[in-house]
This record gives C-alpha cells, sequence and structure tokens, in this order.
C-alpha cells in the first residue's frame, strides 16, 4: 500500500481491506478500548459496514501507522466538515512492544499535521476522558488547549465518566509545530 | 549545574520513585517506570528547568543519566 506520508521512520498509508480484522483486533482489546469513549464492543460485521462506507469518503480519513513499515497503529478523522474545515483526530497504538517508546509522541503528531498539511483542516477538536493522564499531557504538549464548558458525560462500564474536549487551531499549530519538531528530529 | 539537583529533578519524572539508588551510571532505560510519559516529563523538565530543548534522540541515545546530564551541560554551557 502507497506510504502518503513519511515522518522520519513513521509513515502513514491508506487503511486497506487487508488490515481489517488487525485493526478490530486493537481497537477491542482492552487497552485500546478502556480509551475509547463508546463502550460498544465492535463486532466484525460492523467493522466491515463501517469500512465499506469509510473506504470512498474523500479525502482518505483512515490510515494505518506503520514504524519501519510495519503497521503499529491507527489514525481516523471523525466530525468531518469540509465547510468549516474542521474535524476530530483520533489514533491509537496497537502495538506497543518492540517499538520505540516515544512512538506515540509520534502518532500524535503525525494526526495533527496531517489533519492541517494534507486535509486542509483550520480547527481541530477532541475528546479525551478526564482521568486519561497520558493523553492529557501529550495533547497540551503538542498545544491542544481544553475547550471550558464543552465537557461531557459518558457512561463507561457502569461507571459516569467525565470527558473534557481539546481544541487547536492552524495558527497555534503552525507556532508550536516549530519546537515539537525539533524534538521529534522531523 | 551540580549533578545532584539534575539527579533530584530526573527522579521527579517518575510517577514513582524508581527502586534502588540512581546513580552516574544508571541506565534510565531499564528502570521500572520509564515510558513514553516520563520521557515527556523528562522533556518538560529541561525545558522549564534548564531552558533547554532536548530531543528524544537524545533521550533515547543517552546510555546513563550521567550521559544526558553532560549533554545538557554542555547545552546550557557552564
Amino acid at each position: 500500500m502507497d506510504v502518503i506520508r513519511q515522518f522520519g521512520v513513521y509513515s502513514l498509508r491508506p487503511l486497506g481491506e487487508s488490515d481489517l480484522r488487525m485493526l478490530l483486533d486493537w481497537r477491542n482489546s482492552d487497552r485500546v478500548h478502556s480509551k475509547m469513549l463508546s463502550d460498544h464492543t465492535i463486532s466484525w460485521e460492523e467493522h466491515c459496514g463501517w469500512f465499506l462506507r469509510a473506504k470512498d469518503y474523500e479525502p482518505k480519513r483512515n490510515f494505518i501507522f506503520c514504524y519501519k513499515e510495519m503497521p503499529v497503529g491507527y489514525i481516523g478523522y471523525t466530525e468531518y466538515d469540509a465547510e468549516n474545515a474542521s474535524c476530530s483526530p483520533g489514533c491509537y497504538l496497537g502495538v506497543t512492544e518492540g517499538i520505540p517508546s516515544e512512538s506515540g509522541f509520534f502518532l500524535f503528531y503525525a494526526a495533527i499535521e496531517y489533519a492541517f498539511s494534507n486535509l486542509g483542516m483550520m480547527t481541530l477538536e477532541t475528546s479525551v476522558f478526564s482521568d486519561n493522564r497520558e493523553a492529557i499531557k501529550l495533547d497540551e504538549f503538542l498545544g491542544y488547549r481544553r475547550i471550558l464548558g464543552k465537557d461531557e458525560s459518558v457512561q463507561k462500564a457502569g461507571t459516569l465518566r467525565t470527558v473534557f474536549r481539546y481544541g487547536m487551531d492552524k495558527v497555534a499549530w503552525n507556532e508550536r509545530k516549530k519546537k515539537v519538531s525539533y524534538i521529534l528530529g522531523l | 549545574m551540580e549533578f545532584d539537583v539534575f539527579l533530584e529533578k530526573f527522579a521527579m519524572c517518575f510517577d514513582e520513585k524508581p527502586a534502588g539508588t540512581l546513580t552516574y551510571n544508571t541506565d534510565y532505560h531499564d528502570l521500572d517506570g520509564w515510558s513514553s510519559m516520563t520521557e515527556l516529563d523528562l522533556i518538560y523538565m529541561l525545558d522549564s528547568d534548564y531552558g533547554i530543548t532536548v530531543k528524544v534522540d537524545d533521550i533515547r541515545d543517552s546510555k546513563s543519566i550521567g550521559t544526558l546530564f553532560e549533554i545538557i551541560k554542555k547545552r546550557v554551557g557552564v
């Protein structure tokens, strides 16, 4: 599958049909599922149905994140609004063993950079559980700021959980990107 | 730039204080609790406390706390 964007030894390529089983296994793993806002465990039929719709999106909005050409994660964009040039990036590592500890930095960086530079977005928003310290720290490091007044509550595993909403515009990213790119050696 | 002060700040980047004694020669990659989040806290700490923007390559390639300290010391210029 063709690489559409390179980030050092990491790259993005469009999600293909042959990735579907791997992606569902990642998505339904305890580690990834626990961080998702939805409590729903996705069935194979639902997954295939989603892909049938998503594969024709233009521009492409679902990608496999690779480390040295090995698939290790997923990046997808939802709440896609072409008119207002906004969307919500979501991403996770499906593989955590045998890859550099900083791979998550590159994953989050790639999700933001691709949205602004390749999809032409002007604003991004993302949702995260208030107790997901790792994601919040990484989001803030990359330049996201919490949007006050947009907290939500969702039921997750029988518990009411608070969800924070974070946002960033392209101007802020272009400023922050210089420092982050330097840190990542890009 | 004192190594003892650096070491104390380094240890605070961990959620839980690493077991055992941290020394100049400790390979921090092998420490329990070393993770990408520790790495991120370390990047923040070096930026806020020393004014140094460090690359992830420097953190990954440094073999010990002392090696990293020497890189930072050289960058700080003291």
